[in-house]
């Protein structure tokens, strides 16, 4: 009796917990899973080329694959052709291999002309149909899963033999994922030392002065980013109100070039993440009880001192909260690096962008946003480990 | 042990400038004593403390330590020891780095340093502790830290506010006796800080009862309770009767008051009140005897009120002298067997024993 009940209440609670449950699968967990998935997910060559795909899997892969797989091949591409389904195959392989878009809209083209046996006659149109290490290439297409996008995504790529560097020209990644975490971490360290003394004054200010102080924190904060950004974009311009001035107080004769330089990119990236790290600190120092300040002067430790030994220690969560933050805005930054920064200050995000908008390849899209993803984790759960303060539960009274 | 180490000369604090939280106080400690600041909320304690400590300036008036003047010597400077009522322990520190904390501002050598850490965890007895930090430990052994870093870099005097308050009864009695055993054993001065009068009778030398930011008494626990100055140390001491009266006569070091229902009270005039006063009436339920054979010149009939037991003694609410509530205390020794309320019974104390004090200030 009394257990039924007590599953009974189970249940009840339970149906309680279950609408925030399912918001949070729809709206994160599933949107995560998505793009974990696309990023090994690997369709567009067997969807369009099904019974290519059928005998390219059959095939041991050593010499060149039977008649059968190249029939299929030449009849299911003329059909693609018809279908206008071409697309997406052709940008696939060509991804994997620069070139193969010409060698296979040769082959379309054709495909109607060609006539049996297909493997001489495509051979005939091109020597390279009877190289077997592209129609591996083609086997390793046919999914269902791909480790393609992750491995270029850290400027490999997958071979016959295993893994390989990926060529000079597709290599970008790597550097790419660099310089988005030096520019957030620039920037995350740029924001706490500027925070800390913004938050300390504002802690230690008359409650009527703090009120105005956070005032003029947070009527940026609620600013969109797009206009706060827009006006850096004005201000740091040749014919901006900075240039202006410096030329007009004779400091500098010729304008300086500000806008589309990594200098805006960490001045207006700055500005607008300046209040997350402002707030955990000012809530830390507001909350800190002035008896350890006390206690530290009355055994005989000069204002100096104090900071160091006692203060800073124990605002240092605050520190971490706010940098954590920072960092993981940072990271995903898109905005504000396409609009003040040059094209050697793009971060991954703007690259995520045109994978998704302009090549309409989502596997790297989602790729480059796992990887992103996994090693912003990395970095956070090392700072943890070697960063004092971080470990924000061991400093509590 | 007879000059004085710490002496307030006019001081007097406000804090927005309009009302004096400390007015005019004029004392000095003196060396190796233990005096108590005691008084209800808000009297000022604290901020004579904070005042001694450095931690807030005196709006007028001296402060002297040890022959100089202590006005504008920065906190860190005074050399004072400080124990906070919440201890203030540093949370990022252990035990041991907390009490070489003072020893590391002072210069104290390394070697040296570990030593005096392990002598002060030593004294209050927690030598195993060394390594925890101060929220691994239980209240009374973060009071007992707070106290050891306190005392560890051997200053003159120590300050302590409420050191005690956050405790439980029993723990607090067993440290008040601790405290009270290491001031004797270390020899230093102690200013300390409570709002709980039975703290202050045990521990300490003198004790300064603080009142509306002045000091209305400075002196022994003795004398404060047997002698105190004004109607507030009396209330605010143990328990007392209070009488309201007007001093018709003085002669003999006896005045005779007049209660407000016409009947006249021998008592001993306190300080400052002389014949025409206003006074208060100050007698101890203790000192009331019961019976018709009693003794103490002034004799009363008084009806029985309430009667409240008390295991060791019955106490008993009485109407008298035009009030309901005066209070005597029946014992065993008493002859009166098993009174009932409403009964009319005999009472009776003795001059000396009643008090008459200058009235509480409004
Ligand atoms: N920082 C401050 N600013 C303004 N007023 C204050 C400040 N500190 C204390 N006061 C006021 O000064 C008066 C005396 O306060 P104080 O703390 O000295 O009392 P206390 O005797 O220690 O009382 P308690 O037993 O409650 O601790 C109080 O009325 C209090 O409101
Ligand atoms: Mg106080």
């Amino acid at each position: 009796m009394s257990s039924r009940l007590a599953s009974r209440r189970n249940v009840m609670a339970a149906a309680l917990i279950a609408p925030l449950f399912l918001l949070v699968a729809l709206s994160f967990l599933a949107p995560l899973a998505t793009t974990l998935y696309r990023a090994i997910e690997d369709s567009d060559f067997s969807l369009a080329l099904p019974k290519t795909s059928r005998s390219l899997q059959q095939w041991d892969g050593v010499a060149l694959p039977p008649e059968e797989a190249f029939r299929s091949f030449v009849e299911e591409l003329r059909q693609a052709q018809q279908d206008q389904a071409a697309g997406a195959i052709l940008n696939r392989l060509n991804f994997e291999e620069t070139g193969l878009r010409t060698l296979l809209l040769q082959a379309t083209r054709a495909s109607g002309r060609l006539a049996e046996p297909y493997r001489d006659s495509m051979i005939a149109l091109n020597p390279r149909w009877g190289d077997p290490a592209l129609w591996r290439l083609f086997k390793r297409a046919t999914g269902p899963f791909t480790s393609l996008f992750l491995l270029r995504s850290l400027d490999l790529k997958p071979t016959d033999q295993g893994v390989a560097k990926a060529a000079a020209q597709d290599a970008v990644f790597l550097p790419l994922f660099w310089r988005t975490f030096e520019i957030s971490l620039v920037v995350t360290i740029l924001c706490a030392l500027l925070a800390y003394p913004v938050a300390y004054t504002l802690s230690i200010l008359p409650q009527g002065w703090a009120n105005v102080g956070m005032m003029l924190v947070l009527i940026p904060f609620w600013t969109s980013i797009l206009v706060r950004t827009t006006a850096w974009f004005i201000i740091l311009q040749r014919e901006g109100p900075i240039n202006a001035l410096l030329m007009a107080m004779t400091l500098v004769d010729q304008p300086l070039t500000m806008i589309f330089t990594r200098f805006a990119v960490y001045i207006a990236m700055v500005h607008v993440l300046l209040p997350f790290a402002i707030l955990p600190l000012y809530s830390v120092m507001k909350g800190l009880k002035p008896d350890y300040m006390r206690a530290a002067a009355s055994l005989g430790a000069p204002g100096w001192k104090r900071f160091l030994r006692i203060y800073l220690p124990l605002t240092m969560p605050g520190v971490a909260a706010g940098s954590l933050m920072v960092f993981m805005l940072s990271v995903g930054f898109y905005i504000t690096p396409a609009l003040v920064g040059g094209p050697g200050d793009q971060m991954v995000s703007s690259f995520i962008a045109f994978f998704t908008n302009v090549s309409v390849n989502w596997g790297m899209a989602a790729a480059l946003a796992t990887l992103l993803m996994a090693m912003t984790g990395v970095l956070v759960v090392v700072a943890r480990l070697v960063v004092p303060g971080f470990r924000s539960g061991g400093v509590k009274a | 042990m007879s000059d004085a180490i710490i002496r307030f000369e006019g001081v007097t604090k406000s804090y927005d400038g309009v009302t004096q939280v400390v007015k005019a106080l004029d004392f000095s400690v003196l060396r190796g004593e233990f005096v108590t600041l005691l008084g209800p909320s808000g009297s000022g304690k604290t901020t004579t403390l904070m005042m001694l400590a450095g931690f807030e300036d005196p709006s007028s008036g001296a402060i002297m330590f040890d022959g100089r003047l202590l006005n504008h010597v920065p906190a860190h400077q005074r050399g004072i020891g400080v124990v906070f009522q919440n201890y203030a322990l540093f949370p990022h520190m252990t035990v041991g780095a907390n009490l070489a904390f003072p020893l590391e501002m002072q210069g104290v050598a390394r070697a040296e340093r570990e030593a005096r850490v392990r002598a002060a965890l030593d004294m209050v007895k927690l030598g195993a502790l060394a390594d925890r930090r101060p929220s691994q430990l239980s209240g009374g052994q973060q009071q007992r830290v707070a106290l050891a870093r306190a005392l560890v870099f051997r200053p003159k005097l120590v300050l302590m506010d409420e050191p005690l308050g956050a405790l439980d009864k029993q723990l607090r009695e067993h440290m008040q006796l601790e405290i009270k055993h290491i001031h004797e054993t270390l020899g230093v001065t102690v200013v300390y800080v409570t709002h709980d009068q039975g703290e202050a009778l045990t521990m300490s030398d003198r004790i300064a009862v603080f009142h509306n930011g002045r000091i209305q008494q400075l002196a022994s626990p003795g004398e404060i309770y047997e002698r105190p100055a004004n109607a507030f140390v009396a209330s605010f001491i143990g328990e007392n009767n209070r009488l309201d009266g007007t001093i018709e006569s003085m002669a003999d070091g006896v005045a005779r008051v007049r209660l407000a229902d016409g009947s006249i009270v021998a008592a001993t005039p306190g300080p400052g009140v002389g014949s025409g006063a206003r006074v208060t009436l100050a007698l101890r339920p203790e000192k009331v005897r019961i019976g018709p054979d009693a003794g103490g010149e002034n004799r009363f009939e008084a009806r029985i009120e309430e009667l409240i037991y008390y295991g060791d003694h019955t106490r008993l609410r009485l109407a008298l002298g035009g009030g309901e509530d005066f209070t005597a205390r029946l014992t065993f020794k008493d002859a009166l067997a098993r009174p009932e309320r409403g009964d009319v019974i005999p009472v009776s104390w003795r001059g000396v024993d009643c008090l008459a004090l200058a009235p509480e200030e409004a």
